[in-house]
């Protein structure tokens, strides 16, 4: 591929006897949005820190633009990186904080000036110049540690759950933001989280990240629908396990039809009903023991807990994976 | 490969961290760690004729330890060192336990006023007590004033007197000790043993007394220890009725001119005060001492 | 919870009124005309005239402050720097240079002083200032390096990281990043040490020479002597410096808390 820009390659990592990344690869093009999904320990934070050149791998390359910066000093790299607690500069305020890349390089103060006012617009901080870290809230500091990144127009942009701290509407309304913010400056952003909504929300493409390795590369569509193993199916799509001969399938839960109307019927009885989020959800139990969760909009009155029940799903709809599960 | 860059960067690092470390692995070393080594030695050594040493082996410097004379001035200034420490616990403890349940504003107002004193030399302060304990001073002239007295008590250059002093020196340390660990507390918790029962008595051993005794036992070590060393307390306030080993220590330095016996009264000075902090150590399950950097 | 009853404020106020007794008192005397201070004769500055033309004092007063300004500057370059190196490391060494570097603090005064006259004396150092910077600098190490020490291990790594990230070079992630942020406990370490350096009377006694006086031993030998009406006006001096000093520094503080 020509259009490259990033390619990590085998990289592994260890810290005393904990191998946190067991060879991983991955090629990032230009302007891709590329989510790192994973839950906590998996190892993404430290992928990052390797991208960033905050960590040095074991063995393994990275390559940024056809050049071997694995060794590279982080202040000498074109990557920059939005920190999971911002890490904006304490004793700065709104303005220095973001003029500080440009600072560093000698760019003359005037430019500096201009181009800070610029990225004030771009995050829509106008007026906040002034202000300390301190004096900001969650969703401001976000901003703040956004633009101190982006002005110095970086290859890669790297982003450490930039919006866990967020509450839930102000991070909906990031997740747009960002993706719009992304298309706009046609920055390769490399994003962090555990939220695969958000992953499946803004990324072009996505890689679960499991124990050091990536379990599965690809765009939402096939990360959702098409799950390689049994984990991918689990995190991603909430996904139910179902193990039949010798075979180990995924059906999401609004699959798992109740009418009798799908291809494959099991008997099952109705363990447990709860309401939840608009979504009504009922476990099944089937006679191999199996438990199986089908989900419904609205409240369904007619299921009662203890009764039998014909349930089943369409065959397309079980996708089989790999067991992987621990 | 990439394994030989890492050890290449990490050396860089550690060189960087070795460079920094020099000047106070140094200095620790050189002026710390060796003058106290080279005062156990001394200990163990014979007295020249006139000053210095003879390189010459011997236990008659802790043999003459044990004479009564010496003997006493250990137990007398154990025994002053417990008095005032239990004097300073009985004031001090309530003092900062009230003064961490103050509003933040007289909580401000208060360190103020605890911080004068503070900040005053302690010689400053001593000069004081002297005016008021002095023949015919002030206190002698209250008393008899109020006709309690009709002559005066003499209090200075008594035991009272260098008692009064070593509290007065060291109350700080406690109360700010005591107030910086209940400060830090969780006033619910209280509240909470209240509520399940407990009484205001019960309560306050049961959690309050167990969430302040870091700070209370941080307390007692920062005046335990200075107070048997604190020889011009006694010197000011005592006159030379009050000898402690701070005293004799620098007696035997002075006038004495005798170094080994001077080192080995501060060794056991030393192993005693070392014995107390490890035993602050093992029931405070900490190494810092709080309070001590406000 | 707030304080309901009566209590504890009577409590307080007493106690606090009889640690100012001495010191009120010391300021009354002062101005008093008499040279023995149970008997007030009126008022009368003679003793601050006798003070200011005191050129003994004054040479104690200029020996102590460089005394403990160089210590100071010591402990700081010592502290700061040996905090700086211990805080990516953590070794047997290092634990055991940490822990031997706070025993000044933890052993009786009189003890180091005893153990700084007889090291000094072996090394052949002449007594006078510079041994006097040597012992007060072994006492002021402790506060610099234990309060940057702790707010290095307090202090959020991902800022330094940021800032590197951003392009800057290690020296100035330490002058833009680090130096702000250790610079409060550098001072407060510093104002310790002051303070502990200007007091002290026990350990300067032992390795000063003979011609080289302190403030407080030029007024510890006055002590003994006994009648100190010109003692209890440079006593009353120095707390109206310490005073102004702790006013001022609560105002700025107030200052900079309101901005």
């Amino acid at each position: 591929m020509s259009d490259t820009l990033l390619e990590l390659k085998n990289l592994t990592k260890s810290f005393g006897e904990n191998g946190v990344l067991k060879g991983i690869n991955l090629k990032v093009e230009q302007g891709e949005f590329v989510t790192l999904l994973g839950s906590s320990g998996c190892g993404k934070t430290t992928t990052l820190r390797i991208i960033a050149g905050l960590e040095e791998p074991d063995s393994g390359q990275v390559i940024l633009n056809q050049k071997d910066i694995t060794a590279l000093e982080p202040n000498l790299r074109d990557v920059n990186t939005v920190f999971q607690n911002y890490a904006l500069f304490p004793y700065m305020n709104v303005e220095q904080n973001i003029g500080y890349g440009l600072k560093i390089r000698k760019v003359p103060k005037a430019e500096i000036q201009k181009r800070v006012k610029e990225m004030l617009e771009i995050v829509q901080l106008q007026g906040f110049e002034k202000r300390k870290p301190d004096e900001l809230s969650g969703g401001q500091r976000q901003r703040v540690a956004i633009a101190r990144a982006i002005i110095n127009s970086p290859r890669v942009l790297l982003l450490d759950e930039p919006l866990g701290a967020l509450d839930l509407k102000l991070r909906r309304q990031m997740q747009l933001e960002l993706k719009k913010l992304q298309k706009k400056l046609g920055i390769t952003f490399i994003y962090i989280t555990h939220d695969q909504e958000e992953a499946i929300n803004m990324s072009d493409r996505i890689a679960v990240m499991r124990n050091g390795v990536f379990e599965q590369i690809g765009t939402p569509n096939e990360i959702y629908y098409h799950p390689k193993t049994s984990y991918v199916a689990d995190f991603v799509g909430n996904a139910n396990v179902i193990h039949l001969d010798d075979k180990t399938y995924a059906v999401r839960s609004e699959n798992v039809l109740m009418d009798g109307e799908a291809e494959c019927i099991y008997y099952a009885v109705v363990e447990e009903k709860s309401f939840a989020g608009g979504q009504l959800r009922i476990v099944f139990r089937l006679q191999d023991g199996q438990l199986v969760t089908a989900s419904r909009y609205g409240i369904d009155a007619q299921i009662r807990v203890g009764e039998t029940r014909n349930i089943g799903w369409h065959k397309n709809d079980a996708v089989e994976v790999l067991d992987n599960a621990e | 490969m990439p394994n030989k860059k890492k050890t290449k960067k990490e050396a860089a690092a550690q060189k960087k961290s070795n460079a920094l470390l020099l000047p106070l692995y140094l200095f620790t070393i050189i002026f710390v760690f060796a003058p106290l080594v080279y005062m156990i030695i001394l200990s163990f050594l014979q007295k020249a004729e006139i000053w210095g040493v003879k390189n010459v082996f011997t236990l008659e410097n802790y043999r003459r330890i044990l004479e009564p004379l010496y003997l006493g001035t250990f137990t007398e200034s154990l025994k002053l060192a417990f008095l005032s420490t239990a004097a300073i616990i009985l004031i001090g403890y309530p003092y900062g336990y009230f003064m961490a349940r103050m509003s933040e504003r007289w909580k401000k107002r208060m360190m103020m006023l605890l911080m004068i004193p503070f900040w005053t030399s302690a010689l400053i302060r001593l000069n004081g007590w002297i005016i008021v304990f002095r023949s015919n001073g002030v206190l002698d002239k209250l008393l008899m004033g109020l006709h309690l007295t009709d002559k005066p008590l003499k209090l200075l250059y008594s035991y009272e007197a260098v008692l009064v002093g070593m509290i007065y020196a060291l109350l700080p340390f406690m109360i700010l000790s005591v107030y910086s660990s209940a400060e830090k507390m969780d006033w619910s918790l209280v509240e909470a043993a209240r509520d399940l029962g407990a009484g205001r008595v019960k309560a306050f051993v049961s959690v309050t007394l167990k969430m302040t005794l870091p700070g209370l036992l941080s307390g007692v070590i920062l005046t335990f220890i200075p107070s048997m060393g604190l020889f011009f307390i006694a010197d000011l306030l005592g006159g030379n009725k009050v000898v402690l080993v701070g005293n004799v220590i620098q007696e035997q330095l002075t006038k004495g001119r005798n170094l080994p016996f001077a080192a080995a009264l501060s060794v056991v000075l030393m192993v005693l005060t070392s014995l107390i902090i490890a035993f602050y150590r093992r029931v405070a399950h900490t190494k810092e001492l709080e309070g001590m950097f406000v | 919870m707030k304080i309901k009853s009566k209590f504890p404020w009577i409590y307080i106020g007493i106690i606090t009124v009889l640690t100012y007794v001495p010191i009120v008192l010391t300021v009354v005397y002062s101005f008093n005309e008499s040279k023995i201070t149970s008997v007030w004769e009126g008022f009368s500055l003679k003793w601050y005239e006798q003070l200011f033309q005191d050129s003994d004092l004054a040479e104690a007063l200029r020996n102590s402050l460089i005394l403990a300004f160089c210590s100071c500057l010591m402990a700081v370059l010592i502290g700061t720097t040996g905090a700086l190196g211990m805080r990516s490391r953590k070794t047997k060494t290092s634990d055991v240079i940490a822990y031997l570097s706070l025993l000044p603090l933890m052993i009786p005064e009189i003890i180091l002083g005893m153990v700084y006259m007889a090291a000094f004396s072996f090394l052949q150092l002449p007594f006078g200032m510079l041994t006097l910077v040597i012992a007060h600098t072994t006492f002021c190490v402790p506060y610099v390096f234990t309060t940057v020490r702790a707010r290095l291990a307090g202090m959020d790594k991902s800022v330094e990281e940021a800032a590197r990230d951003l392009g800057a070079s290690d020296f100035r992630v330490f002058w833009d990043i680090t130096l702000p942020a250790i610079m409060p406990a550098i001072l407060s370490g510093v104002l310790l040490s002051f303070a502990m350096s200007f007091d002290d009377v026990v350990i300067s006694i032992f390795v000063t020479g003979p011609t080289v006086n302190t403030l407080p031993i030029k007024i510890y030998t006055r002590m003994k002597t006994g009648v100190t009406p010109e003692i209890n006006a440079l006593a009353t001096v120095l707390l109206a410096v310490t005073t102004g000093i702790i006013l001022l520094s609560s105002l700025v503080g107030r200052r900079n808390k309101n901005k």
